[in-house]
């Protein structure tokens, strides 16, 4: 049996939105089999580009070809005809519905008497999950589940397509190393099978890694395209930025490890984590490192009250305060900047002005009325502080790039002053430029003072950036880590289950 | 100045000109229509439920909804009746707004600390508020014709000016300022656009409610007693139905009912072009049925062109 190799060409595509151009003639070209990834800074266009391959988005010039044969792709349905699949780098899942329904939205199995088979359906999602060597029940709902168990029902739903092309829009942004390892062995399957891949990210260890083929993307337009072996990490940022960028730490704070301010003491929550006693020091960075399932993220919504905890006393420069929602928490100068910026961070269709004071509403009203100049005044200023790409202070936050909405939640609590700022996952699909700035902000904000729990899977990050790093293991601390003693394979074996 | 108007406040331009359209299309079915008696009647027809759209856009941007508002007209008015012996206004005036602020703010805390979503809580409290004013007064309808100053706020003139005329150009300014500039107006929009972002930047999602739903039940007292003085009777039956028409004014005005929308600015036009579309059926001797049918068709089509909107934005 001959395989026949298909392939994709998308040629000469532009696109311009209302003040960006967004695409300049742009062409890429993906063949059977091959993985090739799409690399590039927030805002160069990638994810434009992709969804103009699926029908989401009209381009204003250019055309695709399919086995060199012009193809019109106007909306989804075609994407999907041509078998095309696309696993978005937002989330779109029902969050009502299970994780079977989820999977097949839109292509559910029927019966004979036109009803949906939901035993099939969940058999098949059964399979299609243990295909992948995932663990997960496909009754659950998925709106209880985390950020990683979304984007691998993401996956999942892209593979019950059976596509022939699949495109990979950050795929690995919210996974652990176990999982990412995981979804490597599936990407190879696929390849193994003819499937062509299209892989974004801005890891690019990963992209070296796993890719037969790398584009990057600069401004809207290619401006490089390399061969496997052809190219290193640092050739590969230089043609994304145009500059090398170094990597250093930026926080130099002694620590004394005398008076905690804050103290958390035999924190527990149903059966997410257990006893957790944990300190946190002034001027202190630091790193809670735990795969799917540790507790890690889910301690830092309890401390910031939007879970309640069991039992366990929080305490504040030794001052037992009780925290029960995130009102309570703000008041008592903690802040909270969340993994998921498109659905907690910020109001989408709002201002990058009224996201950034959305923390300080009431100290910018005088007689009830919003003091509009005092607010632009104040925006201003943090947009420039913290480099923040934008056309104007006016335009809405969903235009941004992922970098530059993750500045906008940052620059919301840095207005309110806090003591305390509690990150979650903060360079999440970021770039490595903005990478670099996010974690400079971070070290001056405790430069200045503040103390600072950041949860990350990015081991390195965190070596590079805090003082210590406590790792969690199914819900327990498994080991704290000081300075000295950081070491990446340590870490790494004191988060990975035995 | 600094402050760039909200996009999600809408743009009133369409609305404008469907509104010239609509009375060009008046005018030349029937040249009555640009009679001065025929244009106040129009104003004072509709304006009744023009006040009570302030209220519910206000209730609308934060993604809630009010089914009581003709029974909070009805009942807050009943209530103030009962003291019509007095012989005084301003007693009858003030209970008949409170109680109508008190209804306001039952619906608020039910929406909000007891947590029951507004469309339910909404629809008991058009149900009870109705019937308890049945109760209250026995079903009798009071009259206030000796109250000069009641009934001045549906009779009286300024000058040249129709004090209820005043009486809405004024409201809608105040809610106009309230929403666009004051904090609370903000934060509406904020809470209705994202309700968790805005719960964990430390905005009371509930204050925000419980201060549209009581603004609300406000506004609702204030037309009660306009339409009752007009009528020259406080009839505890007053209102039934006239959610539909005040939904539908909103919801042309610009209010989405997935919240995050809408303006005072866009309620006042679709309030004049509700009027006008009345009237106009009015002067073709369609009966009431008929008109509701087409209200009710407006507010259905306005959904339809929303998400179709939505749809081709994305
Ligand atoms: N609907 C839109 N309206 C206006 N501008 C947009 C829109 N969508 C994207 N843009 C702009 O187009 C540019 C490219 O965006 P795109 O999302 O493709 O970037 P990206 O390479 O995927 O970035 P990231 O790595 O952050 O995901 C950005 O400047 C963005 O602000
Ligand atoms: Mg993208």
């Amino acid at each position: 049996m001959s395989i026949q190799k298909d392939q994709l060409i998308m040629k000469g595509i532009s696109k311009t939105f209302p003040g960006v151009k967004a695409l300049d003639e742009v062409s890429f070209e993906i063949i059977s089999g091959e993985v090739h990834s799409l690399i590039g800074q927030n805002g160069a266009g990638k994810s434009t580009l992709m969804g103009i391959l699926n029908g989401i988005t009209k381009p204003d010039d250019g055309q695709i070809l399919f086995n060199n044969k012009v193809v019109k792709i106007d909306d989804p349905k075609d994407a999907f005809n041509l078998n095309l699949s696309i696993v978005h780098q937002e989330f779109a899942l029902c969050n009502n519905l299970t994780v079977a329904e989820n999977i097949y939205l839109g292509d559910e199995p029927h019966n004979k008497s036109g009803f949906v088979n939901y035993k099939k359906m969940h058999l098949d999602a059964k399979i299609l999950l243990e295909s992948i060597n995932v663990n997960l029940s496909t009754n659950k709902i998925v709106g209880n589940l985390n950020t990683s168990q979304w984007q691998i029902i993401e996956i999942c739903k892209a593979l019950a397509k059976k596509p022939k092309f699949i495109v990979m829009d950050e795929p690995t942004a919210s996974l652990d190393e176990k999982q990412i390892d995981n979804l490597f062995e599936i990407i190879n399957t696929l390849k193994n099978n003819g499937i062509g891949i299209i892989y974004i990210s801005h890891k690019l260890k990963e992209i070296i890694h796993i890719s037969d083929r790398i584009t990057v993307l600069k401004d809207g337009k290619i401006n490089d395209s390399f061969l496997k072996n052809e190219v290193n990490e640092e050739g590969l940022i230089k043609s994304m930025i145009g500059k090398n960028i170094s990597i250093k730490n930026n926080n130099q704070n002694i620590i004394n490890f005398q008076k905690p301010i804050l103290k958390i003491n035999n924190y527990s929550y149903s059966n997410t984590f257990k006893k957790i006693r944990m300190d946190l020091y002034e001027g202190e960075i630091l790193g809670l490192s735990g795969l799917l399932g540790s507790g890690a993220n889910e301690l830092l919504r309890c401390i910031f009250g939007i879970i309640k905890q069991d039992n366990g006393q929080l305490s504040l420069n030794d001052k037992v305060v009780t925290i029960n929602k995130p009102r309570d928490a703000i008041v008592n100068g903690i802040g909270y900047i969340p993994s998921d910026r498109k659905n907690e961070g910020l109001i989408q269709n709002n201002s990058i002005k009224d996201n950034s004071v959305l923390t300080i509403f009431n100290k910018l009203t005088k007689m009830g009325f919003f003091k509009f100049n005092a607010a632009a005044k104040t925006t201003n200023n943090y947009v420039k502080k913290l480099d923040i790409k934008a056309s104007n202070i006016d335009s809405f936050v969903m235009n941004l790039s992922g970098g530059n909405q993750q500045k906008v939640v940052i620059a919301k609590w840095l207005v309110k002053n806090c003591k305390i700022l509690l990150f979650d996952e903060p360079t999440r699909g970021i770039d490595i430029a903005a990478k670099t700035q996010i974690w400079k902000l971070i070290s001056e904000f405790t430069n200045e003072g503040g103390s600072v729990i950041v949860v990350s899977n990015e081991i390195p990050e965190l070596i590079i950036n805090c003082n210590r790093i406590i790792t969690m293991q199914k819900g327990l601390i498994s080991n704290t880590f000081n300075h000295e003693d950081f070491n990446e394979q340590k870490i790494s074996l004191n988060i990975s289950s035995k | 100045m600094n402050f760039k108007l909200l996009n999600n406040t809408g743009n009133n331009i369409n609305l404008l000109i469907l509104f010239f359209i609509l009375c060009c299309f008046a005018v030349f079915i029937s040249p009555a229509f640009l009679d001065f008696d025929n244009i106040q009647n129009i104003i004072r027809t509709v304006m009744v439920l023009g006040i009570i759209a302030f209220g519910m856009t206000m209730v609308m941007i934060l993604g809630e909804i009010d089914l009581s508002v003709g029974s909070i007209a009805a009942f807050s008015c009943a209530f103030g009746g009962l003291f019509v012996d007095s012989n005084s206004s301003f007693i009858v005036i003030i209970l008949t707004l409170l109680a109508g602020t008190f209804c306001g703010f039952l619906n608020g805390i039910g929406v909000t600390i007891i947590k029951v979503p507004s469309l339910i809580m909404t629809l008991g409290t058009m149900a009870i508020i109705r019937n308890v004013g049945y109760i209250m007064t026995k079903g009798q309808a009071a009259y206030p014709t000796k109250l000069e100053v009641y009934m001045a706020s549906a009779k009286g003139y300024v000058g040249i000016f129709p004090i209820p005329v005043i009486i809405f150009i004024v409201l809608s300014i105040i809610c106009a300022i309230f929403i666009r500039f004051s904090t609370i107006g903000k934060s509406f929009y904020v809470v209705g656009s994202n309700p968790v972002a805005s719960i964990l930047s430390g905005i009371s999602n509930n204050a925000s409610k419980i201060i549209a739903f009581t603004v609300c039940g406000l506004c609702c007292s204030i037309a009660g007693l306009i339409q009752s003085a007009r009528l020259g009777q406080i009839d505890p039956h007053m209102g039934i139905g006239w959610e539909l028409t005040v939904i539908a004014i909103a919801v042309l005005g610009g209010a989405s009912l997935y919240g995050g929308k809408g303006s005072i600015e866009g309620t006042i036009i679709a309030t004049l072009i509700i009027g006008v579309i009345n009237n106009l059926l009015n002067l073709l001797g369609m009966s009431n049925h008929s008109q509701e049918v087409v209200i009710a068709i407006i507010i259905v089509s306005m959904v339809l062109i929303h998400n179709f909107r939505k749809k081709q934005s994305s």
